[in-house]
C-alpha cells in the first residue's frame, strides 16, 4: 500500500510541475512571439480540436467521415452571416456555428449512419462536395457570395484573442474525448466500431449512440470552422470546404490512433508542424509527402502510434473503468 | 402445473426473394426449459434466431415473449426485454479488455460483482485485464456466454455453442449451461449440430427443415422420427434401417 502511494506521488509531482510549466508557456507565448508563431499555434489548436472531434465519430465509433470538412465549412459560413449581417458578438456566434453544424449533423446523420464502411465514407464525401457546390452556386449567392468569397469582419477578436479561444476549444475537445474514453459511452462506441450487430443484440441502442457521437463531432467541427473563418479573414467555398482539411484530420487520427485520447493530439501537433515546414520549403511536394506518410502509417501502424506503443508495453493501457 | 410459455413463435414466415427461409413456423419454449433447435444446413435455424432477436423482420407471424408481442422491435429493445443471443463466431470486442467487454453491456444488478463471479466460474478471472485475443477459441465462446448473461436475460439463445470445440471444452460449456439453468432458472434455446450436446443438454428438441417445424419432442422421440431421418439422410433413410 505504502509502495503504491509512493509510486503515485513520484508521478504526481513531475506531472503537476509539467502542467504548470506548460500552462505558463501557453499563456505567455502570444505576448512575446511574432504573429506568424501565434498564427501557427492557432492552426495547431484548430487541428487538435478537429482531430479530436473526428475521433469521437471515426476513432471511437469507427465511422470514418470523409465529408468532415462539410461541417467545418457550415460553421465558417454561419459565423460569417451572424457577424457580417446580424452583428452578433463573436462568442455567441461561435457557439451558434457549432449548434448549426450539430443540427445538420443530426439531420444528415440519421440516414447516413445506416450505412457502413466505404459506403458511409463515400456518402459523407458526396455530402460535403454537394454543400460546397451549393454554397458556390448562384442560388445561395445572396448569402454566401458564391465562388467569389467574402471577408469576415465586424468583430473585435484580436489575434491573441483568437489564440486563447482556439486554445480553449482545443482543451475542451481533449477534455470531452477524455470523458468519453473513460466512460461507458466511449466503450459503447468502441463496441459499435468492432462488432455493431452483436453490440445491438446485447442491448446497445447503436443508432442513438452514433447520432450523439455525430452531434458532438459536428458541434466541434462547426465551432472550429467558425473560429477559422475569423482567423483566416477571407472565406470562399474552395478554402473552407477544402478536402485537404478532411484528409489532414483523418491522417492525424490514423497516425495518432483512433479511440485514444492523446494519440490524435500528438499527431496533430507533429503533422501541423511538418506540414508547415514542407509547405514553406517544398510547396510542390507537400501533398505528395503527406500522402507517403499516410501510406506508411496504414501499412506499418494500422492502429496508430499510441495503440502500437501500448501493445509494445511502452505506454500503459490507461482507460480505467 | 402446466409449463408456462416463455417464448412463443407463431406462424412466422420470412422469405428472401422467392425462398421461404421460414415457412409458417411455430414453436413454444417453456420457462426454465433447455430447448434444442436442430436441422440440416440451410434449414433456417439462424434465420429463426435472427427473427426472434429482431435482426430480421418477418413477413408474417408473431413472436410472443412472456405474453408480450415483440415482433418487429429493434434488437436492442428485445435484448433489454430479456432475450439475449450469442453468435456462431464469438464476436468479442478486440480492443477492449475482458472486463470492459463485460461492463459495457452489463444490465444486471451489482454488475461488477456478478462479472467477477462469472469470470471465476468460467476460470477466466486471471485474464480480466487482458485483451480478448489472449483467449483460446473455446474460452472465447465461453466468454461470449458470460457477456450475454450480464445483459440479464431470461431467455438465452446460443448459436452453435459447441462448434469448433474439443471434447473437454464441449463438456465445460454444457456443464456451464446446466449450472445456469438450475441456479437461475434460465430458459435456453440452443442451435447445435453436435447431437451429443443436444442429447445431454436439451430437454426438448425442435427439428427444422426447409423453414418448417417437422418434428418436436424429446431427443429419444426425435431420433426415431421418420421425417427427421428423411431430412438428414434423404428419402432412402427409412427403408435402409
Amino acid at each position: 500500500m505504502q509502495l503504491t502511494i509512493k509510486k503515485q506521488a513520484s508521478y504526481i509531482v513531475p506531472s503537476i510541475a509539467f502542467a504548470i510549466a506548460l500552462a505558463v508557456f501557453l499563456i505567455a507565448l502570444p505576448y512575446w512571439s511574432s504573429h506568424y508563431v501565434v498564427s501557427l499555434m492557432c492552426s495547431i489548436f484548430f487541428y487538435i480540436a478537429l482531430v479530436q472531434s473526428l475521433n469521437v465519430l471515426s476513432g471511437f465509433a469507427g465511422y470514418v467521415n470523409f465529408g468532415y470538412v462539410g461541417w467545418v465549412g457550415i460553421g465558417s459560413y454561419t459565423v460569417m452571416v451572424l457577424l457580417n449581417r446580424y452583428g452578433v458578438h463573436w462568442l455567441p456566434a461561435l457557439f451558434l456555428s457549432g449548434i448549426v453544424s450539430m443540427i445538420v449533423g443530426i439531420v444528415i446523420g440519421h440516414p447516413l449512419l445506416k450505412i457502413r464502411g466505404i459506403y458511409f465514407a463515400i456518402a459523407a464525401f458526396t455530402f460535403a462536395e454537394g454543400i460546397r457546390f451549393l454554397f458556390s452556386s448562384e442560388i445561395m449567392a445572396p448569402i454566401t457570395h458564391g465562388g467569389e468569397g467574402v471577408t469576415v469582419t465586424n468583430h473585435d477578436l484580436s489575434l491573441n484573442g483568437q489564440y486563447f479561444v482556439a486554445l480553449f476549444i482545443a482543451l475542451l475537445s481533449i477534455f470531452v474525448v477524455y470523458k468519453i474514453s473513460t466512460g461507458k459511452f466511449g466503450l459503447r462506441l468502441l463496441a459499435i466500431k468492432s462488432e455493431e450487430l452483436p453490440a445491438e443484440c446485447l442491448g446497445i441502442n447503436t443508432t442513438a449512440d452514433k447520432i450523439v457521437a455525430f452531434a458532438i463531432s459536428s458541434f466541434f467541427a462547426g465551432a472550429v470552422g467558425g473560429l477559422m473563418a475569423i482567423h483566416i479573414f477571407f472565406i470562399d467555398p474552395e478554402s473552407v470546404f477544402s478536402v485537404e482539411i478532411t484528409l489532414q484530420a483523418i491522417l492525424m487520427l490514423f497516425l495518432g490512433g483512433g479511440g485514444t485520447v492523446f494519440g490524435p493530439v500528438i499527431a496533430a501537433i507533429f503533422l501541423t508542424l511538418t506540414s508547415e515546414l514542407l509547405w514553406s520549403k517544398f510547396i510542390l511536394l507537400h501533398a505528395g509527402i503527406l500522402g507517403i506518410i499516410l501510406v506508411f502509417v496504414i501499412l506499418f501502424l494500422p492502429e496508430g502510434i499510441v495503440p502500437w506503443l501500448q501493445d509494445k508495453k511502452i505506454l500503459p493501457y490507461t482507460r480505467k473503468l | 402445473m402446466p409449463p408456462v410459455p416463455c417464448l412463443e413463435v407463431k406462424n412466422v414466415t420470412i422469405s428472401f426473394g422467392g425462398l421461404n427461409a421460414l415457412d409458417d413456423f411455430s414453436f413454444v419454449a417453456s420457462e426454465g426449459e433447455v430447448k434444442g433447435l436442430i436441422g440440416p444446413n440451410g434449414a433456417g435455424k439462424t434465420t429463426l434466431l435472427n427473427v426472434i432477436s429482431g435482426v430480421l423482420k418477418c413477413n408474417k407471424g408473431q413472436v410472443i415473449f412472456k405474453g408480450e408481442d415483440i415482433t418487429g422491435l429493434p434488437p436492442h429493445r428485445i435484448a433489454r426485454k430479456g432475450i439475449v443471443r450469442t453468435f456462431q463466431i464469438p464476436k468479442l470486442y478486440p480492443r477492449m479488455t475482458l472486463w470492459e467487454n463485460l461492463i459495457v453491456t452489463s444490465r444486471v444488478e451489482n454488475g461488477p460483482k456478478r462479472a467477477i463471479e462469472l469470470l471465476g466460474l468460467a476460470g477466466l478471472f486471471d485474464f480480466k485485464n487482458e485483451f480478448t485475443r489472449v483467449l483460446s477459441y473455446g474460452q472465447q465462446k465461453l466468454f461470449s456466454i458470460i457477456r450475454a448473461l450480464l445483459v440479464n436475460p431470461s431467455l438465452l439463445m446460443l448459436d452453435e455453442p459447441a462448434a469448433g470445440l474439443n471434447a473437454l471444452e464441449k463438456n465445460k460449456i454444457m456443464d456451464f449451461i446446466h449450472q445456469l439453468n438450475r441456479q437461475l432458472n434460465l430458459t435456453f434455446l440452443i442451435i447445435e449440430h453436435d447431437m451429443g450436446v443436444i442429447e445431454t443438454a436439451c430437454e426438448g428438441v425442435c427439428v427444422l427443415h426447409y423453414g418448417k417445424n417437422i418434428a418436436e419432442g424429446t431427443f429419444e422421440e426425435i431420433r426415431i422420427e421418420q421425417k427427421v431421418k428423411k431430412a438428414y439422410f434423404g428419402e432412402g433413410a427409412s427403408s435402409s434401417e
